[in-house]
């Protein structure tokens, strides 16, 4: 019989080798999809892999498992395309041809048990991908400590599959050691990172370089770790491993566990949220809740049922965490209120009713009310869920509305009021009437006592406010429900035309832009800007005002009487 | 001599019942446990030799690549054997369904004809071993 040579014996225990592209597969194919990885670009290399696929399916196995043999022992990024990005299916296919038999093979298990003796977590993790279940029986004897430090070598390797399988068993065991220990462990990659990445900075302005590289390889081995460690909690707890994470989380109660809680928990849905609380709503409460910042607390509160479980779970602790939030204090009122209302039996009319309450409310209780400023704001959640006595809180127009449509979705019952809510708003500029002559003086937003920004011909306030909105449009809005407006500014209610009617004085556009507006009913404004008024006039008599009414304007409907003649030229008169 | 001839003198002399396919399980099980303790021996010994060689990629052979020759044919195989001589009508089909795979595994597989024809001195014969022990067992169990 004729001996082999030492090259043709070693190439027939070669793990795989390259298969030879079918016809059907093009060689302009098989190109591109080796260019993706150099270009680093996993979308073609997705989509390549996946033209491949539909094409010659068994190619793409004997393709895949080539090529993890041959970048097995490779430093560089071409083992995770072939081992992350290829479907699951075509990857398991290809284990099964690298490693024959599963972990029940004699031979298998040795391979497990020398790669584990020596810490070869590459090799550790392809015996997982080829046979994960007979992985999990093989790992039930494995020490924890065993455990623990393939999982972390994994991590600083990148080695997914060891890191999940490691951190799997490890929690069959003891649940809450776990995911603390993970935890731990994130928290220390993200720190070590940062500060390799600090060391690395400092020596490159030292002009150390050795140093500088030394660190910045150990960012990245950080960068690689904090990146499996954040992986770790889906691939071993499955589909609900945020909630689970944020229960135990919650049960754990140090400080630690409950600022990492604070920080995630405005991610999970309502049901979610209320899962959460459920096991401890007394802490859910006063360490969370009263805790996390204003526009997460917000969007808390925004779920009545989450509201309902809560107070129902601990009613002392609901009832004095609700004192101090403002728009708690504004549902309790408005739900006394509606107590006494007979239901109607119509959702519609039920929900109408509602936010007539939230809006005479909000323009008649101090819970969240707001006055107006033109340019400075404070964010709708401050003022809605800030634990915080705010002073004298003002915001513009748009904000009170984004207030008023968040507390109308919060309130209970309110399922579908989007389809029935809206915005109005007048699309250029608008001069209100005089402010004493809308509504109620004393209700909205607008102090009705101030004179105004419009003067008449002889320089007296009029009492009206000029909206110039953005630039000359859009220059103020309102809310419409079910067919009804609600203005906060001007603190008026009513049909759409009513609220329209009952506000407006003339609405405006630009004859010369930022300077002069021509209106309905022949009317003009003209901004006290001596660049365009005759030299003899004085400069209008603005009453100071904390709304930022900084800008006076004259409304006449005889420019001539103030209008330099080449400004009247400018505008066609 | 006829068949039933053949047959009535295995009985009579050697004291064992011949299966119907005229080949006793028993015996080809006993065959195959030989021929397989056989084969196991060679390949400790040339795991051995490359061990011994220092060359990196020999050494990596003999940890992973000589397991694997049996191509994860032999743990189904030898479960199945085992239970079939048990007596489990099952089993003695899986080990008919398993038999020509594996045969076809150890006619064709270029590691199997590498370690036959090994450069490093090592006798071995792990085709001319194991197969005509196989196909003993298939007929015993009329694969």
């Amino acid at each position: 019989m004729p001996k082999k040579t030492r090259d043709e014996f070693k190439q027939a225990f070669k793990t795989m080798k390259k298969p030879p592209r079918p016809k059907n597969v093009s060689g302009k194919i098989k190109d591109e999809l080796e260019q993706s990885i150099l270009d680093d670009n996993k979308q073609d290399f997705a989509s390549k892999i996946d033209e491949i696929n539909q094409l010659d399916p068994a190619y793409l196995v004997d393709l895949v498992a080539y090529k993890l043999g041959k970048h097995f022992e490779e430093e560089g990024n071409k083992l995770p395309f072939w081992h992350d990005r290829v479907p699951r299916n075509v990857l398991s296919a290809a284990m099964a041809k690298i490693i024959p038999g599963d972990l029940t093979d004699p031979g298998t298990k040795r391979m497990m048990n020398t790669s584990m003796l020596n810490d070869d977590v590459g090799r550790i993790g392809l015996l997982i991908d080829r046979d994960p279940q007979g992985a999990e029986s093989y790992l039930d004897n494995v020490f924890n400590d065993k455990l623990k430090s393939l999982l972390d070598l994994a991590a600083s390797e990148g080695v997914s599959s060891v890191v999940i399988a490691m951190a799997a068993q490890l929690y069959k065991r003891d649940p809450d050691a776990t995911m603390q220990f993970l935890l731990d462990a994130k928290d220390e990659a993200t720190h070590l990172k940062t500060d390799a990445l600090n060391k690395s900075t400092i020596a490159k302005n030292q002009g150390n370089d050795d140093t500088k590289d030394a660190e910045y390889k150990e960012f990245l081995r950080q960068t690689k770790r904090e990146g499996e460690f954040n992986g770790v909690f889906p691939g071993m707890l499955g589909p609900d491993f945020g909630k689970i994470t944020a229960k135990y989380l919650l049960k754990a109660n140090t400080d630690t566990s409950l600022e990492q809680l604070r920080k995630i928990i405005g991610n999970f849905n309502p049901a979610d949220l209320r899962d959460i609380a459920n096991d401890f709503p007394k802490r859910f409460i006063d360490e969370i809740l009263s805790e996390v910042d204003t526009g997460t607390r917000q969007k808390l509160l925004s779920d009545p049922a989450l509201r309902q479980a809560l107070q129902n779970a601990d009613k002392n602790a609901w009832d004095a965490f609700a004192r101090k939030v403002p728009m708690l204090r504004l549902f309790a009122e408005v739900e006394a209120r509606r107590q006494d209302d007979d239901d109607s039996g119509d959702v519609a009319t039920e929900q109408n009713h509602n936010v007539d309450a939230i809006f005479d409310r909000a323009m008649d209780g101090d819970d969240i009310k707001c006055a107006y400023v033109g340019t400075r704001t404070i964010m709708p959640s401050e003022i809605m869920a800030s634990m915080q006595d705010v002073d004298a809180p003002r915001t513009d127009c748009h904000n009170m509305l984004m207030v008023m449509t968040a507390t109308i979705r919060a309130y209970p019952g309110m399922e579908g009021i989007d389809l029935r809510m809206k915005w109005g708003h007048c699309p250029n500029m608008l001069m209100t009437k005089k402010l004493t002559d809308i509504g109620v003086t004393g209700r909205g937003m607008i102090d009705k006592t101030f004179s105004g920004n419009v003067f008449d011909d002889a320089g007296a306030a009029t009492g009206r406010i000029l909206f110039t909105g953005e630039n000359g449009v859009n220059s103020h809005s309102w809310l419409e429900v079910g067919g009804k407006a609600y203005d906060p500014v001007l603190g008026i209610s009513g049909t759409v035309d009513a609220v329209k009617d009952g506000s407006t004085f003339a609405t405006f556009d630009w004859a010369l832009e930022g300077l002069i507006g021509t209106g309905t009913g022949g009317w003009y404004f003209i901004k006290d800007d001596p660049s365009i008024l005759k030299p003899e006039k004085q400069r209008l008599p603005l009453a100071a005002n904390p709304m930022s009414f900084n800008t006076a304007y004259y409304l006449t409907q005889d420019p001539s009487q103030h209008l330099t003649p080449e400004a009247l030229q400018q505008i066609g008169l | 001599m006829a068949d039933t001839v053949k047959n009535g003198w295995v009985v009579r002399v050697l004291g064992v019942a011949l299966a119907e396919g005229g080949v006793d399980l028993k015996q080809a099980a006993e065959a195959w446990r030989a021929a397989s303790e056989a084969v196991d021996g060679q390949i400790a010994a040339l795991q051995a030799a490359l061990r011994q060689d220092g060359d990196e990629d020999l050494a990596e052979i003999a940890e992973f690549g000589l397991n694997a020759i049996t191509g994860g044919y032999k743990v189904r195989f030898m479960a199945a054997l085992m239970e079939a001589e048990g007596g489990s009508p099952k089993a003695r089909a899986t080990l008919a369904e398993i038999i020509p795979g594996f045969r076809q595994h150890l006619d064709s597989d270029e590691r199997v004809e590498a370690c036959d024809e090994n450069p490093f001195g090592v006798a071995m014969s792990v085709r001319a071993t194991l197969i005509p022990a196989l196909d003993r067992l298939a007929q015993a169990v009329g694969a």
